[in-house]
């Protein structure tokens, strides 16, 4: 048989889930201290020693323990990034913008957030959280609004 | 028939409606470490992990083993999800069985899970559903169980009627008393059920499930683990899976063709052939009262038609012949993705001997079922205290 | 068991809400689309026959679900058929046709062997009854759907 005729070849539908999820308490440290104090909390295992950002109960390595938060940076390396150059659904940033990970100093891991479209942000480079206002932080990860270039490059960080 | 396999140690949270102090990671770990607490194995012991849950629009996390894998310790290393509408908790176990029985892995750890309280689980239920068919009309799980049990209650009328749907939920109210995990612990009566709101006739709100935060888990390992770990294990004795088409002639949700050949299946494996004398314990995943009664017979622990005289007789109550959920049942507790892991573990439990308050005297096969979607999906496993 | 630096003054943050907010385009499928066509612009309910088997069914599609046989022999089914099963809905719940209470229904129609889900109109619950007869209402304004039938009446 002939294919469909364009005005019945479809149903149009849309779903809208609201979501209320719960942090714990090692998640709910790190988002407050973003919130109130404008700093950056790892974990610190109990049994390895990994320190990781950002912080979760339990040790992504090892599996055991994290027993302690600590502060780290606020300034970080640049360990990758990504330029985005068109806007898309969602986007965290106004395009055109880069993704970037950034491993704060004192840190094992990076932390995945967005930096704006400049040439200092490469492989190596020194950045540096910028932090909205603090009545527009609401314990969120964007209560850090991006990373900048801090200068030249990391110095052994 | 495969190499031995058994359960050596499950774990499990105390199910409650929202667990507001831990995210889904840490309550997963929560019951994966309890499981390996009770084998007395530690995370690295563990050769591999099978993960199962409810879709992802229930929680709003895609991928969520990815999430999950870390917090049970043993990353890097071999993880596998399985999703199979409401019987996913049992199919994890029976994944981890697979697994397990197929000579690759000696130890590995199933765990199952859900965190309702974090969405909406209207979206989930109805999303379940053809959007170009009958999404619209239902109104997720009761509706469907609504249509299962009126073509059920008309077809045996008068021999059974609402009453003994009531009945069901009687019984493992009084049974989630014993069970320290169950979320509602409350007794109620026949009057009570009665009584209560209707959903979605004949269901009334005491008939149905609540919904609940949870995880379960499963260590499941090889024969050499398990002597040496375990004194009594609880042996994979059988193990049926089916999953038919809601589409198809003759759909009879109220006898399910895919329970009967999951439990044909799990039978023959398990050399059983009269399942009402040769099992002591039943676990069977009745979100709904009066499906604790289809699913008995559907399983042939009582005939066609005698559900009622099943839940009247008392044969189905703790200390009756042929005891069934003695944890509480999904009316007790439902973590829809752990709650078909949940009747495993209590059948597992049963024949360890671990039950606690709710242990039955010599139990030596205990027998746990599911269902899910559409009514498609079944699984029986069978355990059992010998090879 | 955590032995946090928890920052001094303001509590945790104990849960982060958000929404996840999916536009979708089902595609019919030529079945489908026969289907729904048939229903909006004749007003005619389409079944599909398994050349072995000899099964209808419902909704229609490219193989038989019993026997696995390509079928695409489309077959006119009667807008009009049994009840096999019902539910009396009282839960809200997204997405529903009508306001709670109403009658949920599987309706076997004739010339049909798979159910046909719809709602019945025109009756009081506590008179429904397996097996009696229903008859489809029809919608003056069609678009190619379910709601292209309004509810099933008794006959």
């Amino acid at each position: 048989m002939a294919l469909q005729p364009p005005e019945l070849t479809y149903m149009e539908s849309e779903s809208r889930c609201d979501y209320n999820w719960t942090t714990g308490e090692v998640v709910g440290t790190f988002l407050a201290a973003l919130r109130d104090h404008g700093t950056i909390l790892a974990g610190v295992c109990e049994s390895c020693g990994q320190v990781a950002v950002p912080p979760t109960s339990y040790c992504e390595s090892c599996g055991s323990e994290v027993s302690e938060l600590r502060e780290v940076g606020p300034r970080g390396v640049v360990m990758s990034w990504a330029r985005v150059a068109d806007g898309f659904g969602g986007a965290p940033a106004e395009a055109p913008f880069r993704y970037v990970l950034v491993r704060p100093a004192g840190a094992d891991t990076e932390l995945l957030h967005v930096a704006p479209d400049d040439d200092g942000i490469r492989i190596g480079a020194a950045v540096r959280p910028e932090f909205r206002p603090r009545e527009q932080r609401g314990g969120a990860i964007t209560d850090i609004k991006w990373f900048v270039p801090d200068g030249a490059e990391s110095e052994g960080l | 028939m495969t190499r031995p396999v058994a359960v050596i140690g499950t774990g499990q949270t105390k199910y409650v409606s929202r667990r507001d102090d831990k995210n889904v990671p840490e309550i997963v770990r929560e019951a994966g470490l309890r499981a390996l607490a009770d084998a007395g194995l530690k995370p690295s012991d563990v050769d591999a992990v099978v993960i199962g849950s409810a879709p992802e629009i229930f929680e709003g996390v895609n991928y969520p083993e990815d999430w999950i894998a870390p917090a049970l310790g043993m990353c890097p290393g071999p993880v596998m999800r399985v999703h199979t509408g409401g019987t996913v908790g049992a199919a994890t176990g029976i994944a981890g069985f697979y697994h397990v029985a197929s000579g690759i892995y000696d130890t590995v750890l199933a765990v199952a899970y859900q965190k309702l309280s974090d969405g909406v689980p209207q979206y989930g239920l109805s999303a379940c559903y053809d959007p170009l068919w009958d999404r619209d009309f239902a109104c997720g799980a009761p509706a469907l169980v609504g249509l299962q049990s009126r073509q059920y209650l008309d077809r045996h009328a008068p021999a059974v009627t609402e009453e003994h749907g009531a009945m069901v939920a009687v019984k493992n109210r009084r049974n989630a008393l014993l069970n320290p995990y169950a979320q509602i612990r409350k007794e109620i009566t026949v009057a009570d059920v009665m009584s209560s709101p209707p959903v979605a006739e004949p269901l009334k709100l005491l008939d149905c499930c609540p919904t609940s935060d949870g995880a379960a888990a499963m260590v499941i390992v090889s024969e050499q683990t398990a002597r040496k770990k375990c004194p009594r294990p609880a042996w994979f004795a059988g193990v049926g899976t089916c999953s038919e088409s809601p589409y198809v002639p003759h759909v009879d949700m109220a006898y399910p063709e895919s329970c009967v050949r999951a439990a044909q299946q799990a039978y023959q494996m398990a050399w059983i052939y009269e399942p009402a004398k040769e099992l002591d314990v039943a676990e069977v995943y009745e979100a709904f009262s009066f499906q604790e009664l289809i699913w008995c017979e559907a399983l042939g622990l009582c005939g066609p038609g005698e559900g009622g005289k099943l839940i009247e007789s008392g044969r189905s109550e703790l200390d009756g012949a042929l005891p069934v959920n003695t944890s509480g049942g999904v009316l007790s507790s439902n973590p829809i993705g752990a709650s078909a892991m949940i009747r495993q573990i209590e059948a597992a439990m049963q024949v360890m001997g671990r039950a606690g308050e709710h242990q039955v005297d010599g139990v030596h096969r205990a027998l746990a079922h599911s269902w899910g979607g559409a009514i498609q999906f079944s699984t029986v496993t069978i355990f059992s205290d010998e090879i | 068991m955590l032995e946090a630096v928890t920052p001094p003054g303001g509590d945790i943050v104990k849960s982060v809400t958000g929404t996840l907010d999916v536009k979708y385009r089902f595609s019919y499928g030529e079945q489908y689309d026969r289907f729904f066509r048939e229903m909006r612009d004749n007003k005619r309910i389409m079944g599909i026959a398994c050349p072995k088997c000899g099964a209808v069914l419902l909704p229609p599609r490219p193989y038989c679900g019993f026997c696995y046989t390509p079928v695409d022999e489309w077959v006119e089914l009667s807008d009009e058929g049994a009840l096999l099963t019902y539910t009396v809905v009282h839960l809200p719940f997204i997405g529903q046709p009508t306001e709670p209470p109403y009658i949920y229904a599987f309706i076997m129609l004739d010339g049909a062997d798979v159910q046909f889900p719809h709602i019945l109109g025109e009756i009081e619950a506590a008179d429904v009854r397996t097996g009696m007869r229903v008859k489809a209402v029809w919608a003056e304004e069609r678009k190619g759907t379910l709601h292209d039938i309004k509810y099933f009446r008794p006959v």
